[in-house]
Order: C-alpha cells, then structure tokens, then sequence
C-alpha cells in the first residue's frame, strides 16, 4: 500500500480543511514546527482506515474541532496495482465512501467498510499497520508486537509466507506445558528442591528409615543382649560350680589356719625377744657394779702414788720459776737504762733541728729585702718612664695621620700639576736671567707649573702673569689641598713638630721610651708577681719568722752539743737497733717464764683434785678389808644369776622364732589368705551380680521379644522398599520430565531462530548503519530483546531496556523497517510512518538513520512527520506541505 | 527292628518376610505355622511315630514368647491323645537360627516345660527314642561354629546292634556354599559313625547327599530359590545296615516359582497366562518371579500393562523385572506425533533409547524411554482434548 494524499475537514485543530498532495509513495517528508497538525495528520489515517464511519467513540468526538462539525478524511491510495480514494465522514452525517480510481466502482458505507477491509489483509491485516505507523514518543517504547491487535498475527502471516513450519506448533506448547506442570508438581520452581508427592514419599521414607535404623538397632541390641546372657550363664554356671566352690572354701581355711600359727609363733618370739633384751640389759647393770666395785679398790691404792709424784714434780718447778723471774728483772733493768738515754738523745736532736731552721728563716728574711728594694726602684723608673711617654705629643697616630696628610697633599699636588701648563724657559743666548719669578731668576731650560698664578718678571720688558683656568675640579683640588695642608701643620704642632722628620724622629725616641718601660715592668713582675704589696707583706713576714726563730727554745747538751741534726740522727738510729736486740732477748724469757708459773699452778690444781677423789672414794667404800671382800662376792653372785636367766630366754626365743616365718614369707601368707577371702567373696558377688544381670537382660529380652522386633524390622523394611521404589519412579518421572523439557525448550529454540530468520534478515542491513556487524535478539513475540555487538564470540549481549533512550529508539525503529520491509517482501506491503521520531540521535547516528530510512523507501513508502526542519534536511525525499484542500470541488 | 520317622527342617517359624507388603507377609508367616499339621499328616501316611526335626526351628532367638509357645501347644496337639490316629513325638534340634546356647530360646523352653510328646535334644548325648533306636544329635550351640558338630558320633556309645540315627544341620563338606550356616559337617559321617541315617537341615532343599546323609529342605517354600522345597522326608530304616528307604512328602503350601517371558508385543504373554490359568484356584498360592526382556512398541506398553495387571490380580504375588525390556516407538507412533516439532522431538528420544548416541548411558536409556511414553501419552491427551 501507498499513500498518495491526505485531505482532512473539520478534523481536529484544523478548522479549515487542508491537504497534503503529490505524496511520492517512497520518502515522503512532512517537517514543520510544532503545532502544524503532523501529528493530527498521523490521526486522521488511523481514524479512516480503523474506525467505521459509523462509529460515536469519545476519541473521535475528541477529534471535532472546537467550533465543532464532522471530521472528515480523505485519503486517495494504492494497493494491488489499483488506486482507490476512501472518505469518511463521522459524527453527523457519518458516511464513507471508497472510490476505485482506476475504474469506476464506488462503494458506500458498509460496503465501502468492507472492501476496505479486504484491501488492508482481511481479519487481522490490521496489526501491520500498528507496527508500521508510529506515534509521537512511540519510538521510545518497546516493540511488543503481541501487545498490538494482531500485531504478531500479521508477522506469523508474513512469516507464514516465507518458512514452512512458523514455530513450535500448539501441540507442541501444550505438551510443553504439561511437561512443566507436572514437572512443577514435582519440583520447586528453582528445579532443585522436590514437592508435592515426591517430597512426601522422601520424607516418609526419611522417617521410615530413622524407624528402621531404629528397629534395627533395637534388634541388634537385643542380640548382643542374647549374647550377654549366654555369656553371663556360663559364667555363673562355672561360678556355681560345687566343685569349684569347696575348692576355694578348703583353700581360705587352710591359708587362715597357717596364717594363725605363723601369727601365734610370730608373736611369742616378740615377747621373748623383748624378756631377752631386759635380761640382758640386767646382766650388764651387774656386771658393772662390780667392775665398778674392783675399780674403786684400785684407784683408792693408785691415788696415793700418783700424789706422791705431783707434790716432787711441783716443788722442782717452783724453783725453776723464782730463778726465772730474777734473771728476766735484770734484763728489763738495762732496758730502762736505754730508754732513758734514747729520750735524751731524741731531745738533743730537736734541738739541733730548731737552730737549723732558724738559720732557713734570716736567709729568707734577707732575701726577701733585697727583691723588696730592687722592686720599688723598678717601680720609681716604671714611673719615670710612663710619665715621660705621657709629656711627649709625638705619638705615633699622629706621625702616621701628619703622614697620609702628607701623601694626600702630594697626591693632590700631582693632579694640579698634571693639568697645569708647563712655561719651558729658553733664554735667547743674550738674555739669558733676565726672567725671574718672585725675584729669583729663572734658568735656562728650567720649567716651571703654572698650577698657581705665576707672574714672570721680564726685565727690562715688565711683567707676564700667567693665571691658570678656573676648572671646578682644578679649584676643588686646590681648595683641598688648602685644607689638607692646614690639617697637616695642625697635626705638626699638636705633635710639637716642626715638619714630618723631627715628628718622626720624636716618635721614634717615644718608641725607645716604651720599650724600655716594657723591659721594667717585666721585671717588676718577675720581682714581685703579686705585685710590691704582697712582696712587701711576704717581707715582712719573714723578718718575723727570722726573728721569732732567733730564740732557741731547748738547746742540744752534752756530748751532743754542737754536732749536727743529721749526726745526732745516725746516734739514735744505733741506739733504736740495741732496743731492739733488748727488747727481743728479754720477751722469750718472760714467755717461758709465764709458762712455767702456769704448770706450777696445774700442778698445784691436780694435786688438789686427787686429794679430793680419794677423800670421796675412800668415804664411799667400806672401810674394812673383810667388809670389802663379802661386797665383792656379793656382786659376783648377781652377775652369775643374771647370766644365767640370759642364757635361759636365749634357748626359748630360738625355739620360737624357728617355729615363726621370716617377715616376707608372713607377708605372703596374709596375701594367699586374703587372695582366698577375696576369691570367695567375688565368687559370691560376681554370683549375685551376674544373676542381677541376668534377671535385667532376660527382662529386656521378653520386652523386646513381645515387641517382635524382627518382624518390625522386615515390615520396616517392606515399607522402606516399597518407598524407595516409589522414590525411583519419581526420581525417573522428573528425570524423563526434565529430558523432555530440555528436548522441548531446544526444538522451541530451534523453531525460534528459524522463526526469526526472516525478520533477522530485513533488519541486517539497517542495523549494519549504525551497529555493524550486530545481531538483535527476538523473543518467541517477535519483540526484540538484546543486542550483540560486532562479531566477538564472547561478548555478551547487551539487554536492550538497559541501553540509552537514543540506541533504544534507533533500535525500535530498525525493528520497525524490518517488520514494514517483511510486509512488502510478502506482498503486503504498508507505509511506514514516523511522527517525530529519532529525537535522541545524535549528529552520526542520525545521518545513519537517514541511510536507513532512505534505503528502506526503495521497498516501501516511508513517511515522516518531523517539527526539526533544521535536523532532517538531510533526510531524502519529497518534501510535502499542508496546502487548503478545496472540499467542495473534491466532493 | 524296623523304624520308621519323618525328616523335616528348616521350619524357621516366626520368619518374617519384609519383601512383602503387611497383608502378605502375615499370611506367609501364617503359612510356616500351619504346615505343623500338614507334616503331622505325612508322619499318620508313613505309619511313622516320630519327626526328626533337624535344626532352625525358629527363626530367630528373639520371636515373641507367645509365638513359641503357640507352636509347641500346636505341636501338643498330635500327641494321640485326642483320639488321633497315634500319637507323634517330635524332637527339636537347635540349628543356627535358634542356636542352644545359655539364656536362649531352648533355655527358656525347657525352664517352662514342653509337652510330652516334644523332646528337645540340646545336648550332644545319644538319646533312645525307642527301644534300640537310638537318635545321636547335634544341637548347634551358636550361629557358626568352626567344628563339626556330628564329630562326636563317631564315638557315641549305643548297645550293639543299636539303629543309629543323626540328626544335624550344616553344611557339608565339599557341598560348596549349600545352606546358610557356618557350620562344617563331614559327608563321610553316617560310615564313620555307623548310622543308619544322618537327617540334615539348612539347606532349604531336598537333597540327597548319599543313601543315608539327606537334606529334608523345609516343608514350606519361603523363596524363590529353584531347590527343590516344600517337602518332608518319610524315612523307614529295616535294619541298622539296610539302605534307607527314603520317600519325599509334598507338605507346601505356597508356590514361588520363577519364569522369563521374551516380549516382542502383548499377545507374547499369552502362553504365561494360559500357564497361570490352569494351575486352577491353586493360582491363589503362587508367587511369580516373572523376568521380562525384548523390545516392544510404545503402543503396546498399555496394553501389557493391562494383561500384567490382570495377572498380578489372580497370583498371590507377582514381582516383575522390566529392566531389560525395552519399549520402542514405531513410526507409527511417531507419525502421529505430527509435524509442529514434537515428532522431531520424539525421534532425538528414540535415537537415545536406540543407543544411537555413543555416550548414552543405560540410565540415560531408560531416561529417555519413559520420555518417549511420557511424550506420546501427553502428545495424544493434547490431541483428545482438542478434538471436538
């Protein structure tokens, strides 16, 4: 189909009726600003060719214009090789008219409807024009073909056309579908957790499975009880065993019986063990009382002698002893004498040390008087000399300020010379001193500077002045020269010079002057370094010290008057060695002396001892000899009936103690009958214990048996069987389900892309303007959903909501030129329409864009409805305007 | 001199059979109790006075006491004193089910008495069961034991001349893995001990191991083993050297039987179903092992399933291996699938089901074969409910 023109009356904004004529059928282009009524225009053919004349709905009402009236539409257009005009008029006076242009049939009202039908596809042809003509903003939305009335209808037609089989049929959909259904009663929607009936046979059999490891368990426990109590009852049959028991009844007995004998022989041996040690004990209490007894009588004889012999031994030393002590008075004697003449000796030589030292002190005190005197007459000349550089005004600052004056003068003097003019003097040979200066006359060749005003007298002839020029410079040196030359003879007479050399001769006469004031006081120093005070002070003192040291206070006497300190000294370092010799010849006297008197006293002290033991033992013994000799008897007597009780106890405790075991073989006896008493007693404990157990087990056994435990187990068992097998089908249903599903999806996937191979086709040149290389992705409604950029296998593709407003709309209209060049490659062809589209592009993409719309009005109609002049000149194509539509001569 | 007994075995009373649902389970159990009767029927036939029951008695040691003593009062019953044909004597052996050991079951019986005509033999001594027939048993004392427990035989002293009869249960020795317990016993035994006859329990099978060394099997079937069950031995012994006149009773009541079935489609049942049908009411007593294998188109699936459920209402019991059955969809079945991606859809299954794809798994296999049916049954639901 093409549109060839749009007329409208009475229709929306437009009052006025208006037209848009000369379309060309491929790009038509409508740009105006906004208001102009593109996008009534767009309305208009909606309304004429989806709404019956005779239709009252509120969006047609909406269309009358505001002074009211009967929107009216003409549209003139071409399918099939033939042209036709369709008007319709709606609201009052509603009619529709469709006009076959390149013959003459005219149809009316529902005929006309009809036809019009038939001329756009029949039932469901309208959907190709929903897809093709898009509003204002329509760009923007997303293409969803089934969201149109017959939108996908018309595409499957289209498809239809160009592939055999469009699709997974519905057969196959509703199988797929039931698939998921009961794959859904089986599974959760993730697919990975089970439901419904599979869930509760899993869960049953969970149960039953914890009942049978339970019952199992249960019978298990039951068995190893059995086994228990058959061990327990043989065990206790051996425990019961009568044999057994006399046995370990016989076996106590007689350990206890041998363990009593050991015991009694044990402790008999104790007793006459403890009897033997009293006895013995006895024996040696007598036995010494009478070697006590004999002792006495001994040491009563023996005292005697040994008295005897002290008092000799005492009276031989105490002669000793008094020799002693005379011979040892004698010594000490002469050593007193020589302490005496050493403490004379000793005050001699003091005295002979305090004339030395008195001596010291007058030659100190002399000395000191002579630097004293020598040290004032320095100081006088210091004096005379400093008070001699003071008078003298020669000083050499001012011989070395007179100096540079001088140097600056000649300095300055130089200059005015070096500027002045030089009068030369050159007699005529008969003339020769008849020119004088000042009265002195000149010479021959003599020059003379004229830096001053110079009169030559010329005798005989007068007088030539010759005044130097008036330079600032030249006066500024003179007048400092003046200055100078003033400061200079100032400096001279402050220095009491009459020029520089007498000035330099004084100054060197002050020089002499200072020098030898230096070399005084450098002396004065060495004389006195802490100055005349402290000499004189120092002076002074030692004329005292001489003074007082002029009165000897003991004078040396005797032999020793008049020797020297150091002689007196070497007398009594002799008389110290003989002390010495004295004083070690006498101590070992005194110490033998002292030990002798100590023995004497020993002796005397043992005497005294012995005199007082044989006083004591002689009161203690009897005092006859025959009372002696029956005491000795007696005493023997008792030793010999203690020894002989000894000897008894001895033969009795041997007796016993063969009879008694040694500790280690009692020991082991006491273990065998404890062994034997803990046998028995265990015997009878494991008895009682074992048939408390058993009792306990048979006990646990008839509760178990009554339970029927191996027939719980089996049906257990049964039911786990059964639920396993019910598990297997499940797990083989969902297993089949997911294969078919996953075959399902495949064959769908498989069907799609064949599916979409045709519109895939269309769009591949579109899409190659802007996104080279790129593929689109369609859902099974043909809407489009990601976008693959370029040819890299990996790159993911990219979903289209997620994309930019601009990439979205350029998308959606590619899709758009797809489907509309779909339509005319299957022979229903529509035009595609576009109000205000591509707003988003930007200055690349809507070039592109324009490519594409170019390309595709080579196919079929493309008309555009824009208000961006400016933007889409650009754009190719017959430019169309809204031109006054002459309704009258129309009609 | 003549003697005549049963030889049974291997009743395990009280077994309970946890492959089967409740219902069952309780009716088999049932069934261990009841063939008391029947043996004592056997023993009537064979003018015999005495059963040698030779080991596992019980089931187990832990059966509720008042199963044990129900079976001893059932046992009391045949004493001849209620006017019976005669009076049986049955004399129980320990076997390693019901070992004889301190604290077991055999304790606890013979603390609390058995009937009169019940002898429980727990220890290895000769014992006359009637005049110069002497039974020399051998009680198991646990559930395995490294020697054998007929050993003693050999030197047990009996009058000359004495009938000498063993009982015992074991396994023999070179009998391979025959029986369940650990328990050796020396197929030379009846020569070395000169006995007339060696009655043998565990294993759950007639067998005849020599003239006078025989395994009675138990006198109901409890499984699918193919060894010969549901008997009694009646035994009549002329003489100490006569060879045993041995004569195998049917005394079972219940049938498991084991069959395989090729399958190519549902009429290839037919030939098992005619089997089934006329075995007559008895059908009621059978258990089925059925195995099937072979491919079968998924057209065909229902109904096999149909004529197998028909089956499984008839038998006691019917367990069903389908592991290596294999349901193939034909082109039929894929034609009708039609054209709109589920035939396609359907024939990547086939090719799994097939093996077409090297690395299918047998579990991918069976995988794909239930989505086969699955699709094809939801593909011809969603045509029903679209038709008109």
């Amino acid at each position: 189909m093409k549109i060839t023109a749009i007329r409208l009356a009475e229709f929306g904004r437009f009052a006025e009726p208006v037209a848009v004529e000369q379309m060309s059928g491929g790009l038509d282009v409508l740009a105006g600003p906004n208001e102009l009524g593109k996008s009534t225009v767009l309305k208009a053919l909606q309304l004429a060719f989806f709404e019956k004349y005779g239709t009252l709905a509120k969006k047609v009402k909406d269309l009358r214009p505001y002074g009211g009236g009967s929107p009216t539409v003409e549209i003139d257009f071409e399918t099939g090789q033939r042209r036709y005009r369709l008007r319709k008029r709606y609201l009052a006076q509603a009619s529709a008219e469709l006009r076959d242009l390149s013959g003459s049939q005219l149809l009316r009202g529902p005929e006309a409807e009809a036809e019009l039908a038939r001329l756009m596809g029949g039932p469901g042809g309208a959907g190709r024009f929903g897809l093709a003509w898009v509003a204002q903003r329509g760009t923007l939305e997303p293409v969803a073909p089934d969201s149109l009335d017959d939108g996908l209808a018309s595409l499957h037609r289209a498809l239809s056309r160009e592939i055999e089989a469009v699709a997974t049929g519905g057969r196959a959909k509703a199988v797929h579908g039931e698939v998921r259904r009961l794959l859904g009663e089986l599974l959760s929607h993730a697919g990975t957790r089970p439901r419904g009936a599979y869930d509760a046979v899993l869960k049953a059999l969970k149960a039953k499975s914890a009942e049978h490891a339970k019952a199992q368990s249960d019978l298990a426990q039951a068995q190893a009880r059995l086994e228990r109590l058959a061990a327990l009852r043989t065990r206790e049959a051996e425990l019961a065993n009568a044999t057994a028991t006399a046995a370990r009844t016989a076996l106590l007995e007689t350990t206890r019986a041998t363990l009593d004998s050991a015991r009694t022989a044990r402790s008999r041996c104790d007793v006459l063990t403890e009897a033997l040690k009293a006895a013995e004990a006895d024996l040696r209490q007598k036995q010494r009382a009478e070697a006590d007894f004999s002792r006495a009588i001994a040491d009563c004889a023996q005292f005697a002698v040994e008295a005897a012999k002290i008092s000799a031994a005492r009276a031989t030393l105490e002669q000793l002893v008094t020799e002693r002590a005379q011979s040892t008075a004698a010594d000490q004697q002469r050593l007193d004498m020589l302490y005496v003449d050493r403490r004379s000796l000793g005050q001699n030589l003091a005295a002979a040390r305090a004339g030395e030292r008195q001596q010291v002190a007058a030659d100190r005190a002399a000395k000191l008087a002579q630097r004293d005197r020598a040290a004032r007459d320095l100081a006088a000349a210091c004096e005379g000399l400093a008070k001699t550089l003071a008078a003298s005004p020669a000083t050499p600052e001012r011989f070395k300020a007179a100096t540079r004056l001088a140097s600056d003068i000649r300095e300055c003097e130089a200059r005015l010379q070096a500027v002045a003019a030089i009068v030369s003097i050159d007699y005529l040979p008969d003339a020769v001193g008849r020119l004088s200066v000042g009265g002195r006359l000149l010479g021959q060749g003599e020059k003379l500077n004229a830096c001053e005003p110079l009169v030559i007298e010329i005798a005989g002839i007068g007088r030539l002045s010759i005044t130097p020029g008036g330079d600032a410079a030249l006066l500024e040196t003179r007048a400092r020269i003046a200055m100078l030359q003033a400061a200079f003879t100032q400096t001279l007479a402050e220095a009491g010079a009459g020029d520089l050399a007498v000035l330099e001769r004084a100054v060197d006469q002050r020089r002499e002057t200072e020098k030898a004031l230096a070399e005084a006081k450098t002396r004065l120093a060495a004389l006195a370094p802490e100055g005349l005070a402290a000499l004189a002070t120092a002076r002074q003192a030692a004329s005292e010290a001489a003074g007082i040291a002029t009165v000897p206070t003991v004078a040396a006497t005797g032999a020793d008057a008049g020797k020297s300190a150091a002689d007196i000294e070497a007398d009594v370092v002799a008389l110290d060695v003989r002390l010495a010799e004295a004083e070690h010849a006498l101590a070992p006297r005194e110490r033998d002396l002292a030990a002798d008197r100590e023995k004497l006293a020993g002796l005397t002290a043992a005497f005294d001892a012995l005199h007082r033991r044989q006083a004591e033992m002689t009161a203690r013994l009897p005092t006859s000899d025959d009372e002696r000799k029956a005491l000795a008897s007696a005493l023997a007597a008792a030793v010999a009936d203690a020894l002989s009780l000894v000897n008894r106890t001895v033969r009795e405790q041997s007796a016993w103690a063969e009879q008694a075991p040694d500790a280690a073989t009692y020991a082991a006896l006491q273990t065998a009958c404890t062994s034997a008493e803990a046998a028995c007693r265990a015997a009878a404990d494991d008895l009682e214990r074992l048939r408390t157990e058993a009792a306990h087990l048979e006990g646990a056994l008839a509760e178990a048996r009554n339970e029927d435990l191996e027939e719980r187990v089996a049906a257990l068992g049964q039911e786990i069987e059964h639920l396993e097998a019910e598990q297997q089908r499940f797990e083989e249903d969902v297993q089949a389900l997911q294969l078919l599903d996953s075959e399902l999806m495949g064959e769908e996937a498989r069907n799609r892309d064949q599916y979409h191979a045709p519109v895939l086709a269309r769009l591949g040149p579109y899409l190659d303007t802007i996104f080279p290389a790129s593929q689109i992705s369609f859902d099974a409604a043909l809407a489009p959903t990601a976008l693959k950029r370029g040819m890299e296998p990996n790159r993911a593709p990219e979903d289209l909501a997620r994309m930019s407003d601009g990439t979205q709309e350029q998308i959606a209209v590619m899709v758009r030129l797809a489907y509309a060049r779909l339509f005319a490659d299957t022979g229903a062809a529509v035009p595609l329409i576009l109000d205000d589209a591509l707003v988003y592009a930007d200055d690349q993409r809507i070039t592109a864009m324009f490519r594409a719309l170019e390309l595709a009005a080579i196919q079929h109609q493309v008309i555009v409805l824009t208000c961006r002049t400016m933007a889409f000149q650009q754009l190719k194509g017959r430019r169309l305007s809204l031109e006054p539509w002459a309704l009258a001569r129309a009609a | 001199m003549a003697f005549a007994f049963i030889h049974t075995a291997d009743w395990q009373i009280g077994k309970a059979f946890g492959r089967f649902e409740a219902e069952k389970s309780a009716i088999l159990r049932r069934a261990r109790f009841d063939v008391i009767d029947r043996i004592a029927a056997a023993a009537r036939s064979a003018n015999a006075a005495h059963v040698l029951v030779a080991g596992d008695v019980f089931d187990s040691e832990t059966l509720p006491d008042s199963l044990v003593q129900k079976t001893l009062a059932r046992l009391a019953v045949h004493d001849g004193a209620a006017g019976t044909a005669g009076g049986l004597t049955w004399h129980l052996l320990p076997g390693n089910h019901d070992p004889a050991r301190p604290g077991g079951i055999w304790e606890r019986l013979r603390r609390g008495g058995v009937p009169a005509n019940v002898t429980l033999h727990l220890e290895a001594v000769p014992a006359e069961i009637a005049p110069d027939v002497y039974l020399l048993p051998a009680p198991l004392t646990a559930k395995a034991m490294s020697s054998d427990p007929t050993a003693w035989m050999d030197a047990a002293p009996t009058p000359p001349n004495a009938l000498r009869i063993g009982l015992a249960h074991g396994s023999i020795k070179g009998f391979g893995s025959l029986g369940e317990a650990a328990v050796p016993i020396d197929p030379a035994r009846p020569k070395s001990a000169a006995l007339a006859f060696l009655a043998l329990g565990d294993w759950h099978g007639k067998k005849c191991i020599g003239p006078a060394l025989w395994y009675s099997g138990t006198p109901e079937p409890d499984s699918f083993a193919e060894n010969d069950p549901g008997n009694v031995l009646a035994v009549r012994l002329a003489s100490p050297t006569a060879p045993a006149d041995v004569a195998a009773v049917p005394t079972g009541q219940f049938t498991w039987a084991n069959r395989r079935a090729a399958l190519a489609g549902a009429d290839d049942l037919a030939a098992l179903e005619t089997d089934i049908l006329r075995q007559g009411p008895s059908v009621a007593t059978y258990l089925l092992n059925l195995t099937l294998e072979g491919r079968v188109p998924l057209s065909a699936t229902a109904e096999i399933e149909l004529r197998l459920s028909r089956l499984r209402a008839l038998l006691f019991d019917l367990r069903i291996d389908r592991a290596k059955l294999v349901a193939m969809a034909s082109d039929a079945d894929l034609s009708d699938l039609g054209d709109d991606g589920l035939a396609a859809v359907a024939g990547r299954l086939k090719a799994r089901v097939d093996g077409a794809t090297e690395t299918t798994t047998a579990g991918e296999q069976r995988a794909a074969m239930r989505a086969l049916e699955k699709l094809v049954a939801l593909a011809a639901s969603s045509s029903g409910e679209r038709r008109p």
